[in-house]
C-alpha cells in the first residue's frame, strides 16, 4: 500500500506529516481526503478495535473493523447531528485464515474487499492500470507486489517517484505486523522498476 | 479573493458541491485578518512573537495577553478571535493538568498538540461554529530539543521549524526563510523575530500595535515565559536601527 505525499513547505518538519496509520499491530490504514477528518476516523477505528479486543478477548479482524467503520459512516449520512467525514480509508491486513486483505471504506458507508485498488485524484488511471495487470496474473511475489504498487502510482501520476515522496507500508505472511518501509527499501524497489524498463 | 458560498456556507455541517466546508474557510479568514504572529525554532529554544493590536490607550499593556502558558514548560501564542483563543487556552491548560495529575509527568508537547487539534476539529463537524483562531505551541526539553506546533481552525496540526500566520504572513515567511535558524542563539532569535514583525508591518494600516513575545529554551531551563519588557524593548530598538541601516545601505 503506498501513498504519494504532497511536498509541504520546507519550514514544516517532514516526518510529522503522514497519512499512514496503524490501527492495530496487524491492521494498517492509509487515509485519503481531509486531514483532520482522517485523523478523527483513524482514532475512532483504533478505539473500535481496542474496544473489541477488550470485550471479546480476541483481535478484531480487518473485515470486522471495516464493516464497523462503514456502519459508522452510514450513520453520519442518515443522522443530522454530524456531517459525513471528508475522507476515505484503505485498510490492509494479513489474516491467518483468509490471507491478505484490502478494504476500501468510503464516506457513503460503502465498503468492499479488493484485490487491488487506487484512491484519490488519479484513482481512475490507477484502477485501470491495476485491472490490466490483474487480468494477466494475480499471484505476485512480495517484491512484485511492492513494485506493482509503485509502478501503478508512477503511471497514474505521470511522474517518476523518489523515495522521499512516497510512503510505503506492508503486511506479509511471514510478518503480519503492519510496518512502513524505510527509504532504502523503497529506493531498492524503485531502482528495480527503472532497471526493468 | 471572495468566493461566495451561496447556501453551502450556512453551517459547518454542510459540504459544498466541490468538497469544501466554507465555514472552516471563513474561520481561517478570521485568523488571516488578525495581527501577524510568528514563531521560530532555533538550536536551543523557540521564540514566538505576536503583533498585538491595542484597541484603546486606556488599556494596561499587559491586558489581553496573546502569549500565555499552557503548562510550565509549554507556551501558547494565539492569533485570531481573542475570546476563541482564551477558550482554547483554558482547554489546553485543563488537558495538560489532567495529564500531569494522571501520569505524574509533564505532558509531551506533541500529545498536547494532538489533543488541541482533535478538539478544534470537533467544532468543524457542524455541532457548533469552528474556532476562529490559530495556536502555536512551543517547548524545549533536553530529550527532544525545541518543538513548535501550529493548530489551525480546520483542526490541522503540523510540526514546524518556523512559521507565520495573520495579516502579513507571506512577507513574514519570506523573511524567515532568509534566516539560518539553526545558527542563531536565543538572543539573536529574539532580535530577528522583532525585526521581522516590524519589517512586515504596514505603517498606514497597522497603528496602535505592540509586540508581545514569549520564549522557552535551554536558557530558561525548559520553562516557557513571556520575554521581559526590557529585552523586548531592546530587541525592538535594535530592529529599528537595523532596518534604518539597511535602508541607508540601499540608498
Amino acid at each position: 500500500m503506498i501513498l504519494n505525499v504532497c511536498l509541504q513547505d520546507k519550514l514544516v518538519v517532514a516526518n510529522s506529516v503522514t497519512s499512514v496509520h496503524t490501527l492495530t499491530p496487524n491492521i494498517g490504514a492509509v487515509m485519503v481526503g481531509m486531514i483532520p477528518d482522517s485523523k478523527f476516523q483513524v482514532k475512532r477505528a483504533q478505539l473500535e478495535a481496542a474496544k473489541w479486543k477488550y470485550q471479546n478477548g480476541c483481535d478484531m479482524t480487518a473485515d470486522q473493523l471495516a464493516r464497523r467503520m462503514a456502519d459508522i459512516n452510514q450513520f453520519y449520512t442518515q443522522n443530522a447531528e454530524m456531517r459525513s467525514l471528508g475522507c476515505a480509508m484503505l485498510m490492509i491486513a494479513y489474516d491467518e485464515e483468509t490471507g491478505p486483505q484490502i478494504y476500501r471504506i468510503d464516506p457513503a458507508g460503502y465498503f468492499r474487499g479488493m484485490r487491488a485498488v487506487g484512491l484519490g485524484v488519479k484513482q481512475q488511471a490507477a484502477n485501470s492500470f491495476l485491472e490490466k495487470k490483474f487480468k494477466k496474473k494475480s499471484d505476485f511475489t512480495y517484491d512484485e507486489t511492492v513494485q506493482l504498487a509503485l509502478e501503478c502510482l508512477q503511471s497514474a501520476l505521470g511522474v517518476d517517484l523518489k523515495s522521499g515522496e512516497v510512503e510505503v507500508a506492508v503486511v506479509t505472511k511471514s510478518d503480519t505486523s503492519f510496518r512502513k518501509l524505510a527509504d532504502e527499501a523503497v529506493d531498492f524497489h524503485l531502482n528495480a522498476i527503472a532497471e526493468r524498463d | 479573493m471572495s468566493s461566495i458560498g451561496t447556501g453551502y456556507d450556512l453551517a459547518a455541517a454542510t459540504f459544498s458541491p466541490d468538497g469544501r466546508i466554507f465555514q472552516v474557510e471563513y474561520a481561517q479568514k478570521a485568523v488571516d485578518n488578525s495581527g501577524t504572529m510568528i514563531a521560530v525554532r532555533g538550536k536551543t529554544g523557540v521564540v514566538t512573537a505576536v503583533d498585538k493590536v491595542i484597541a484603546s490607550k486606556l488599556y494596561l499593556s499587559t491586558t489581553n495577553a496573546r502569549v500565555a502558558n499552557a503548562d510550565t514548560h509549554v507556551g501558547m501564542a494565539m492569533a485570531g478571535l481573542y475570546p476563541d483563543c482564551r477558550s482554547l487556552l483554558d482547554y489546553a491548560v485543563g488537558e495538560a493538568l489532567d495529564y500531569l495529575k494522571e501520569y505524574r509527568t509533564p505532558m509531551p508537547t506533541h500529545q498536547l498538540a494532538s489533543k488541541l487539534a482533535e478538539y478544534v476539529h470537533m467544532f468543524t463537524l457542524g455541532i457548533s461554529r469552528p474556532f476562529g483562531c490559530a495556536i502555536f505551541l512551543s517547548s524545549w526539553d533536553k530529550m527532544k530539543g525545541a518543538q513548535l506546533y501550529l493548530i489551525e481552525p480546520s483542526g490541522l496540526s503540523y510540526e514546524y521549524r518556523a512559521w507565520a500566520v495573520g495579516k502579513h504572513r507571506q512577507a513574514a515567511k519570506t523573511e524567515i526563510e532568509k534566516l539560518k535558524l539553526t545558527d542563531l542563539s536565543m538572543d539573536e532569535l529574539v532580535k530577528e523575530a522583532a525585526r521581522i514583525i516590524i519589517t512586515v508591518r504596514d505603517e498606514t494600516k497597522d497603528k496602535n500595535v505592540q509586540i508581545e513575545m514569549g520564549w522557552v529554551g535551554e536558557h530558561t531551563n525548559g520553562k516557557h515565559q513571556l520575554i521581559p519588557d526590557d529585552v523586548v524593548k531592546a530587541a525592538e530598538e535594535w530592529a529599528k536601527a537595523k532596518i534604518e541601516e539597511d535602508e541607508n545601505m540601499d540608498e
